[in-house]
């Protein structure tokens, strides 16, 4: 049974928010990016419904992220410094969750797609270049940059490897 | 070594709502179809008009050469004091020669240079004045069928000619210290340097330089 654009937004707009969110960092911003990226999709809707719409509307989203002029309305301003600071008072998962919210921001909207795509959706790097439209080594070397951008700011998020020492 | 990023991206996932964006998804697809229809719209009737503008801009076709029976006079004179302007009826028709020369019955106030014109039919003559030098078969030209004038777009400007459809021939400016230029049906068929004085005859069309009207058998 071939779902209605209706019942597919329906079913998947949490989780394409949730995705919308960790690309951006701003829940503005994310609901911007869900809606040009679903509005795409209903006008393709056609051709994609037969095939994996939410695949579609994810590629979308994540090119829509990274284009040229995207970044140009997306005026972000890097501090060397996390402009949220953690209380001493919340728990865990929520100073985790604001420690990653500031160190996302501190990264280029293709280090944080890469690392997006490689860490929460769990894909693999053959599978993130195809979905950015890269190659294997450009993804990488944002994967790479990302991950050392993220352990300079919030080295608690990162742990270091393990390496043994020369004997 | 990942693995409190995982946790934290996962974390921080859960706690992000559902945006409600069906209805402005919707909104936009729309809007956006509308303006490509409107963009496709402005291009074809841009398109449309250009059809039909270009057409209109463009330069017309060349006029198709005079008829079989048109005549060339033996000789051309001076135009008669009192010469009517080509614009003054009764209109001339079609002309067969215009020329220009130094002579001072061609050489009007302030600079006022004069282009006689010739019937095709007959040994009527027209002169028009036109400011600043203009040479027959040079800077003005008779149009194959005898009916129209091209010359400057302003004297003194040689080189932005300017063809004037519909206009009645438009005889043209005499020069001085210039040789004298005659032209026939678009061919520049004389040009010789000339004594200017009244009632001298201003040249003689040869012959020889009519190929067309040897092979009609006219005169």
């Amino acid at each position: 049974m071939v779902e209605s654009f209706h019942e597919f937004v329906v079913h998947r707009s949490a989780a394409l928010s949730r995705t919308a969110y960790l690309l951006t960092g701003d829940h503005q911003l994310a609901e911007d990016l869900v809606q040009t990226a679903l509005a795409r999709t209903y006008r393709h809707w056609r051709r994609v419904r037969d095939g994996n719409p939410e695949a579609y509307v994810r590629r979308v989203m994540y090119h829509q992220q990274v284009s040229w002029w995207r970044r140009r309305r997306l005026v972000e301003r890097l501090e060397a410094e996390p402009t949220e600071r953690v209380d001493a008072d919340h728990s865990d998962a929520t100073t985790l969750r604001l420690t990653l919210t500031a160190a996302l921001r501190q990264l280029t909207p293709r280090q944080r797609a890469v690392i997006v795509l490689r860490y929460y959706e769990d894909l693999t790097e053959a599978q993130v270049a195809e979905v950015l439209g890269c190659s294997v080594g450009t993804v990488k070397r944002h994967g790479h940059d990302g991950l050392r951008r993220l352990r300079s700011v919030a080295p608690e998020l990162v742990e270091v490897a393990a390496q043994r020492s020369i004997q | 070594m990942t693995a409190r990023l995982r946790d934290a991206l996962r974390s921080t996932a859960e706690g992000v709502p559902a945006y409600p964006v069906y209805e402005r998804a919707l909104a936009t697809a729309r809007r956006d179809r509308r303006r490509r229809l409107a963009a496709a719209a402005a291009v074809v009737t841009l398109l449309a008009l250009a059809g039909v503008a270009l057409p209109l801009a463009r330069t017309p076709a060349l006029d198709p050469a005079a008829a079989g029976d048109a005549a060339l006079p033996d000789r051309i004179a001076l135009p008669p004091i009192g010469t009517l302007h080509v614009t003054d009826r009764p209109r001339l028709g079609p002309a067969s020669v215009i020329f220009d020369g130094r002579a001072p019955r061609l050489h009007g106030w302030n600079d006022v240079n004069v282009v006689g014109v010739v019937d095709a039919d007959s040994d009527r003559y027209r002169i028009m004045r036109m400011g600043g030098e203009s040479l027959a078969g040079e800077l003005v030209h008779l149009s194959p069928d005898g009916r129209y004038l091209a010359r400057p777009r302003r004297p003194g400007r040689p080189g932005r000619r300017r063809h004037r459809p519909g206009h009645r021939p438009h005889p043209a400016a005499g020069v001085d210290r210039r040789p004298q230029c005659v032209e026939h049906a678009g061919r520049l068929v004389r040009r010789r340097r000339l004594a200017g004085g009244p009632r001298r005859r201003a040249g003689r069309v040869r012959r020889r330089h009519l190929h067309h009207r040897a092979e009609r058998g006219d005169r």
